[in-house]
């Protein structure tokens, strides 16, 4: 719908507006966590670990209020066609991004538990892979509810498809670790948590796929353009 | 050999309406799916009460009064000079906006129906047709004691339920209602929605509402008018949540 169509009722606008700004809360937040976790994860940190852990509250917190205001919405406004799937889609959206949350916190549990976990240093061949997977999913999330704020079904749709980017790379990446652990089989246990690691961070893109696919939803009404596979 | 039955009850072609200079509908085509619902919906003055009138001749009467093209009844044309109208409106009923009740009994009421059409029977067969119309009506429990109190004394709801069992006493195909539920209260309103849900098993129901949540509820069918112009007809459960058009799209969220 044309951005110069406002709805008649004005205050149903703002609180349009409103939603997009608590979506905007917790993406930073989520994406906080996930730098965090990958900080803690390279330095092996577990202060900053123990961080990442308490503040998923916070994650929670916004999710439900996302819940609770889309649930108002829902009564107060009745509301169909592009604002009913708006609003029925902001609940899977904040399922998903608090999703993206419990991940990074996975991921801080795992140092935090763990015995084997140590610094990755520079010289750790894995350290890049780690670090580039982190950057991607990061961006994405990024870009994905850039798109979710700009109704932008297009762009979602890339990266909608791109999903296949992160798992590859996952894949690879796991390979090359496998290899690494039958060749150095006193490392398996650091390996294996790495792994694990990782493997959250795969779950990610999956989720970011979930959103891209939730905004095309919003925009079209259907999900017109099929993945490829 | 079987016989393809035409799931059409009501075609309109191609229609035009006029009221002396000013063109009230232009050039509508829509059809109506025998037992079921169609909702028509539009901001008001849109032309819904005018196109649904002219599904049984009600603005005949009106000066100056014209329609062009057709509309198809079992595929006949019910603006051809031959047509009884008494008869098309015994098949073709209107229920209004406002409840009335005509200053006589509850039963009368629903009898009264049968009179105006000369559908009069027996003593007895009328008694039950009366009795059954407003069972069909889901009025009988409530009214089965005080059939002869004055038909006044009912509530909105339960006048509006009246002019549905009036409707049906004549045993119609079709069943005209022009926003039914807008002077009731919600719980009134669900029982006339039931009603119709109910209905629609043995009659075809073209409803003009002005709430779209109520045409959401109860339309297998809805048809959008925008100006005297049918903007999109689809099925409801689509209509909703990703009408095609434009306009239509402003008009259900409320978007000037
Ligand atoms: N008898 C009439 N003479 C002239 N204009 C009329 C007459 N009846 C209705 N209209 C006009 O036709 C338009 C459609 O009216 P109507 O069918 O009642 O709309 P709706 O039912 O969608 O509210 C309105 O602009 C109304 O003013
Ligand atoms: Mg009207």
């Amino acid at each position: 719908m044309s951005p110069e169509h406002k709805h008649i009722v004005k205050s149903f606008d703002q609180d349009l507006q409103r939603l997009q700004v608590l979506f905007m809360e917790l993406n930073a937040l989520v994406i906080l966590q996930l730098e965090k976790a990958s900080m803690a994860v390279i330095e092996h940190d577990k202060h900053m670990a123990k961080k990442i852990y308490e503040d998923d509250d916070k994650v929670d917190a916004i999710e439900f209020e996302i819940t609770q205001f889309s649930l108002r919405l829902l009564a107060q406004r009745q509301p169909l066609g592009e604002d009913l799937r708006r609003i029925v889609s902001a609940f899977k959206i904040a399922t998903n991004l608090e999703r993206i949350g419990d991940y990074a916190e996975n991921m801080a549990k795992r140092i935090l538990k763990s015995e084997n976990h140590r610094k990755l240093h520079e010289s750790n061949p894995f350290r890049q892979s780690f670090l580039t997977l982190t950057k991607v999913v990061m961006n994405r999330l990024e870009e994905v509810m850039k798109a979710y704020v700009e109704n932008d079904a297009e762009t979602a749709q890339k990266l909608w498809k791109k999903d296949e980017e992160i798992n590859e790379f996952y894949w690879q990446s796991f390979q090359e670790i496998l290899n690494f652990m039958i060749a150095h089989p006193q490392d398996i246990p650091f390996y294996t948590d790495l792994l694990f690691i990782l493997k959250n961070l795969e779950r990610a893109g999956d989720r970011i796929s979930n959103i891209a696919e939730s905004i095309v939803f919003i925009k079209l009404g259907s999900l017109k353009v099929k993945k490829e596979n | 050999m079987r016989v393809k039955e035409d799931p059409f009850i009501i075609c309109a072609k191609d229609v035009s309406v006029f009221i002396g200079k000013s063109q009230l509908i232009q050039n509508v085509h829509l059809s109506f799916l025998k037992n079921k619902v169609t909702a028509l919906i539009g901001a008001s003055g849109s032309g819904k009460s005018t196109f649904l009138r002219c599904l049984n001749r009600l603005n005949d009467d009106v000066d100056d009064f014209k329609l062009e093209g057709e509309i198809l009844f079992h595929e006949k044309n019910i603006y051809d000079n031959q047509t009884d109208l008494v008869s098309l409106r015994t098949k073709i009923g209107m229920v209004f906006q406002k409840p009335t009740a005509f200053p006589k009994s509850i039963y009368e009421n629903v009898a009264y129906g049968l009179r105006l059409h000369n559908l009069t029977k027996s003593g007895k067969e009328c008694d039950e047709i009366v009795e059954n119309a407003l069972m069909r009506a889901s009025l009988w429990e409530e009214v089965k004691d005080r059939l002869d109190d004055e038909a006044y004394r009912l509530s909105g709801g339960q006048l509006q339920r009246l002019a549905i069992a009036r409707s049906i006493a004549i045993e119609p195909e079709v069943i005209l209602m022009d926003e039914p539920c807008s002077a009731l209260d919600p719980i009134a309103t669900a029982r006339i929605e039931e009603l119709i849900d109910d209905l629609k098993q043995k009659f075809t129901i073209i409803l003009v509402t002005h709430s779209m949540q109520q045409a959401a509820r109860v339309s297998e069918r809805t048809a959008f008018f925008n100006k005297g112009i049918l903007i999109e007809e689809g099925a409801s459960n689509e209509f909703f949540t990703n009408p095609q058009n434009e306009l239509t799209q402003r008009y259900i969220t409320g978007r000037g």
